[in-house]
């Protein structure tokens, strides 16, 4: 075990995740829905979840998350974003680790992607003080469905590379 | 790949939860539908709204018996208890219909509390005289009224339980169960709902709501209060109730207009002349029906004296609407009423 | 690793989405009752700020919302929308015309939601 290449790697992850999200920002999003979006954040954090701990998991996704909000969109998002991505992270890890038999990374991102933007609607029910969830869910259901693809095959494509090229082996 | 029962097992679980909570949250747009109800009676509109196994039944239960009691209580009703009680003014005492007994106990009860000065059943020769709501309203001479005045008193109702019958102590007076029959049968249908299982539903009686427990997805019932110079429908806001009954007495339900000046249904028993009291309307919430229909003619009081009359009671919250558009609410109502005017007209006067 | 090849979990998971989603759309489509009052709501913080009956409106009617954002609404004959908004993501203005019952458009940054509703959608009674 290195610890000292095992922390290269998480630095690098975190900020290929802010890149990745600030990079998005530029993509525009068809479906004027809050906190819908295509969620690029999420392939590093699926790496980090194939090759790391969950606790590394979850500060790649906490610092990405407030990094971003602090450069982009302002602080006031940023509720939004820690309740998306730690929970989605979480479900995600636990998924990958306890049923990686019966789902591709394809299908734990599709997941992730419905816990993450469920997570938003839930928190802007809460601000807004009005229930916004069922109003938005089929529509939601489906941009996860194709978000969720796209990181996904994304993900599992990075995931094979690095695997084959051993570029994390040694950790 | 090939994929044993094993995967398929572990996949069982979380597609079940998957699942589960998704419907969780669809769920609610597929409630059980209520069977709704609109009868004529009472001289208005009776709508009901009966969820679960036993609605139909219930429902109808509550439409037979508000017909029965409407043909024993409607004042012009040839041979209808209330009738039969006028007729024999003065000359002793006439059995009546143990139901009858029953709202006349409770309407001596809700006069008492206000000493007769908000609501008074014996109001009816005055209420005649002036036959507002009929199609000639009219304004009586002053003297007239002076003599009718001195007929309303409750105290004269006299009532013996044990033989079911009742009087009226003077010839010439007369009783009106105007102000209590909607209110008294709210609690009655509640009842019957109650005897049938069923654990929600409303019943409005011409704008007098009765709610029991609360909607089917356990969220409370939402009443609206009518903007007293609103169209129908319009609403200064709205009371968020359940297992209560819901009253509004206002000056704009029935009257009619002389010579620039509005007289409204409410008549005031001292004075003898319809409610002119610097209030709009009166919205009493209680668990009572019977009880808050009889408070709601705190109206005739005013403001204050009415808001008092609504604290000696003790057990309703109230809603006044002032003539100069102002809407004072009891301090244990203020969670929840909210204050939704659409015409911008009203003013929520909430610290007091 | 192939990345062409889909997990049994996958299909069923796409496949059962689709079928709630079809679900929930036909049940939403039920819902829509064409003929009633078209009434939008707007609220900010949970609060009622306006409530205006789109069908009985003749003017267009601009409503200028200025709580630390500023904002416009444009409401018309049976139709609304956020118009202008300060916010940085116009997820609100992107949003468009809000035309039918059940309608809704958010306003995250000013906590502003309008909503389209049926004229009894608000209260479940009237009392009068």
């Amino acid at each position: 075990m290195n610890k000292k290449k095992r922390d290269a790697v998480i630095i690098i992850l975190i900020c290929n995740a802010i890149l990745i999200s600030l990079l998005e920002l530029i993509i525009p999003v068809p479906i004027p829905i809050p906190g819908v979006k295509l969620g690029l954040g999420n392939i590093i954090t699926i790496i980090a979840i194939v090759f790391l701990d969950l606790k590394d998991v979850l500060i790649i996704v906490f610092l990405r998350c407030i990094v971003v909000a602090v450069l982009s969109k302002g602080i006031t998002v940023l509720p939004f974003s820690l309740a998306g991505g730690l929970l989605s992270a979480l479900i995600m890890w636990l998924l990958y680790k306890k049923m990686s038999r019966v789902f591709s990374i394809k299908g734990i991102s599709i997941i992730g992607a419905i816990t993450h933007n469920m997570a938003q609607l839930t928190v802007a029910s809460l601000i807004l003080r009005e229930t916004v969830i069922l109003y938005y869910l089929p529509i939601l259901l489906i941009s996860a469905i194709i978000t969720g693809l796209i990181t996904g095959s994304i993900s599992e494509l990075t995931v094979r590379e690095i695997e084959k090229r051993g570029n994390f082996s040694g950790m | 790949m090939e994929y044993g029962e094993q995967d398929m097992k572990k996949l069982f679980y979380p597609l079940l939860i998957l699942s589960l909570l998704v419907f969780s949250t669809g769920c609610n747009i597929g409630q059980s539908k209520p069977v709704q109800s609109e009868d004529f009676a009472l001289g208005t509109i009776i709508n009901q709204e009966v969820y679960g196994a036993n609605a139909k039944k219930a429902s109808d239960e509550v439409a037979v018996k508000i017909k029965e009691l409407d043909e024993l209580w409607t004042i012009n009703n040839q041979g209808g208890d209330i009738n039969k009680l006028n007729n024999n003014a003065g000359q002793g005492y006439v059995e009546l219909n143990p139901e009858t007994i029953s709202i006349l106990k409770d309407a001596r009860k809700i006069a008492d509390l206000s000493g007769g000065v908000a609501f008074d059943i014996t109001v009816a020769p005055l209420v005649k005289a002036w036959g507002i709501g009929t199609d000639n309203p009219q304004v009586p001479a002053e003297d007239v009224l002076k003599k009718l005045v001195t007929l309303v008193n409750y105290q004269d109702v006299l009532v013996d339980e044990a033989t079911n019958s009742a009087s009226l102590l003077k010839t010439g007076q007369m009783v009106d169960l105007g102000g209590i029959a909607k209110g008294y049968i709210g609690d009655m249908a509640i009842e019957i709902y109650k005897k049938n299982g069923i654990t929600s539903a409303f019943a409005n009686l011409g704008g007098n709501v009765v709610v029991l427990g609360n909607k089917p997805d356990g969220s409370a019932w939402k009443v609206g209060i009518q903007n007293p110079r609103g169209q129908n429908g319009e609403i200064v806001g709205v009371v968020s109730v359940a297992d209560k009954a819901v009253v509004t007495s206002g000056d704009y339900q029935r009257y009619f207009i002389k010579d620039g000046k509005r007289y409204c249904h409410i008549i005031n028993p001292q004075t003898g002349y319809p409610a002119d009291s610097g209030l709009m309307s009166v919205t009493i919430i209680a668990s009572s029906s019977t009880e808050a229909d009889g408070m709601s003619k705190a109206f005739v009081l005013g403001l204050e004296k009415g808001m008092e009359l609504v604290k000696r009671y003790g057990k309703a919250e109230a809603i006044f609407i002032t003539n100069d558009k102002k809407i004072y609410v009891t301090p244990g109502l203020q969670g929840e009423f909210q204050f939704e005017d659409a015409t911008n007209e009203y003013t929520y006067i909430q610290n007091r | 690793m192939n990345t062409r090849i889909f997990k049994i979990g996958d299909k069923i998971l796409i496949v059962s989405i689709a079928i709630i989603v079809v679900i929930l759309m036909l049940l939403k489509t039920v819902e829509v009752n064409p003929d009633k009052q078209l009434t939008a709501v707007i609220k900010q913080n949970g609060n009622l700020i306006k409530q205006i009956n789109l069908n009985d409106l003749k003017n267009p009617e601009y409503i200028h919302l200025n709580d630390g954002i500023n904002q416009v609404i444009l409401a018309e004959k049976g139709r609304i929308r956020f118009l202008e908004s300060d916010c940085p993501n116009q997820t609100c203005v992107k949003t468009g015309w809000l035309t039918k019952s059940g309608d809704k458009a958010v306003c995250i940054p000013s906590k502003v939601v309008i909503t389209i509703a049926g004229y009894n959608k608000q209260v479940d009674i009237f009392s009068y």
